[in-house]
């Protein structure tokens, strides 16, 4: 199963396996991974999932879409590879997947 | 299934949190702090949370007992319901509120044909303006759902399963399948039976205690004050209201800092169409549109003189969350400023006092 490293922003890592198919927000929420809260579940909805995808991955994960990318624009501290991890899904090409977590969600 | 579970059973482990599943709890001694489970065991508490959400209303009618006949609540609800959805049945749902109007968006989707019977004059009533219910009512009316607005349901035809509904003005509807989305009501039996306040609802006040310093109650279950809306009490049936109880309550409990509060916020989606909600528009005196309904992305923003209170945002998400943001920190835009959709709203907001 690809492997995806969550980086806290406190700079802890937490190393997770998680299935294709999955989306980076459920493998962290199964996890329990801290700093991704999901309030809605998955359904671009919140803008609580919010991700910088490493720079190195940022091809690979693609860009956000219209709905994603206007729910961005309200969250905190954007970077141009800011994502909703809820949006991105995992698959063999995204295995050692790097994403920080920013300060908070809210 | 497993990827409609918050969290996978081994996180409550993890944590070390003791999770008693197929337990019913049933009777809360108050004076030792006991929780009695059946089977006769107890469990004492120092705090106690109330989660016990709420049960669909079931259709007062007779035949609503016949095999075909649906509330929708849980997965064994959709399981159950699943195998009649095939292309070509016929489905009668009672009730258009978002429940119901977003089972005959799934079912027009999968080709089955759908009647939607209401009471009131136009759908959404409870939820929405007549502006926004006049779009969904289009939208569905294109995708070939039939509406019988006014309509009141007298009884629930058949032998076995269900054949037909009939109306008190004698129309009667064909139906292989009806769903009964015409509201819950809260749980409250256990808090009931030990004599806590109940008000449509466990009374809870911002911290989420019932009038039982030791026993807090949060989600469907519990009317809690509401500062978004002068402090009135609210029984929310949402998503944002259930978790943000559950931050209170841990805060309350372990004494850690509460979280920030944030007005009240629901989505629907329906078809392609993602309607998001931030506050509540009980009471409004004007509304003001930004986009036109024709394109199928607007949003309508909800005043109380010149206080911004509620968004409809259909495909409009930075409407959604700009407003939301404006309400949650007790700002507004003027109605004509809010209307110029020359200037993006993430601009607006930040000019906002």
């Amino acid at each position: 199963m690809p492997k995806i490293t969550y980086i806290e922003h406190s700079g802890k890592e937490h190393i997770v396996e998680a299935p294709n198919g999955q989306t980076v927000m459920e493998a962290a929420v199964k996890h329990a991974v801290p700093g991704i809260d999901a309030d809605c579940g998955g359904a671009c909805a919140c803008a609580t999932c919010h991700v910088y995808v490493d720079a190195a991955w940022a091809d690979k994960t693609g860009e956000a879409g219209s709905m994603e990318q206007s729910m961005l624009d309200f969250a905190n501290d954007v970077e141009p590879t800011s994502r909703l991890s809820c949006q991105i899904k995992i698959s063999d090409a995204l295995d050692g997947l790097v994403v920080r977590l920013p300060k908070s969600q809210h | 299934m497993d990827r409609l579970l918050l969290r996978p059973a081994s996180v409550y482990a993890e944590e070390n949190i003791a999770l008693l599943t197929s337990l019913k709890a049933v009777w809360i001694d108050r004076a030792s702090k006991k929780v009695r489970v059946e089977g006769g065991r107890e469990l004492s508490y120092d705090a106690l949370v109330l989660a016990t959400g709420s049960r669909p209303r079931k259709l007062p009618l007779a035949g609503a007992d016949l095999a075909g006949v649906f509330t929708l609540r849980t997965a064994a609800d959709i399981d159950a319901m699943k195998p009649l959805f095939v292309k070509g049945k016929k489905l009668v749902v009672i009730g258009a509120g978002y429940i119901g109007l977003e089972a005959a968006a799934v079912a027009r989707t999968l080709g089955l044909e759908v009647t939607v019977v209401e009471t009131a004059v136009r759908p959404l009533a409870r939820v929405t303006s007549p502006e926004v219910a006049g779009f969904f009512l289009d939208e569905h009316t294109r995708q070939g759902v039939r509406f019988v607005l006014g309509g009141q349901p007298a009884l629930i035809k058949g032998t076995e399963h269900v054949t037909a509904v009939g109306l008190t003005d004698g129309m009667e509807i064909p139906a292989d399948i009806v769903l009964a989305g015409i509201g819950v009501n809260p749980e409250t039996t256990l808090a009931q039976h030990c004599g806590l306040t109940i008000e449509n609802g466990i009374v809870t006040d911002a911290q989420c205690r019932t009038s039982d310093p030791h026993i807090f109650a949060i989600g469907d279950c519990a009317a809690r004050p509401i500062s978004f809306f002068d402090n009135r009490l609210c029984r929310l049936e949402s998503v944002h209201n259930a978790i943000e109880g559950a931050k209170i309550v841990a805060a309350a409990i372990t004494g850690g800092k509460p979280p920030t509060l944030e007005a009240p916020w629901f989505w629907s989606d329906q078809y392609d169409l993602k309607l998001q909600i931030a506050g509540l528009f009980n009471g409004y005196d004007h509304i003001v549109f930004r986009g036109v309904i024709s394109d199928r992305a607007f949003a309508v923003f909800y005043y109380q003189g010149e206080k911004l209170i509620a968004v409809d945002a259909v495909n409009k998400p930075a409407e959604y969350l700009g407003a939301k943001m404006l309400i949650q920190t007790g700002r507004s835009l003027p109605r004509d400023v809010i209307a110029d959709e020359t200037r993006p709203m993430k601009e607006l907001v930040a000019s906002a006092k």
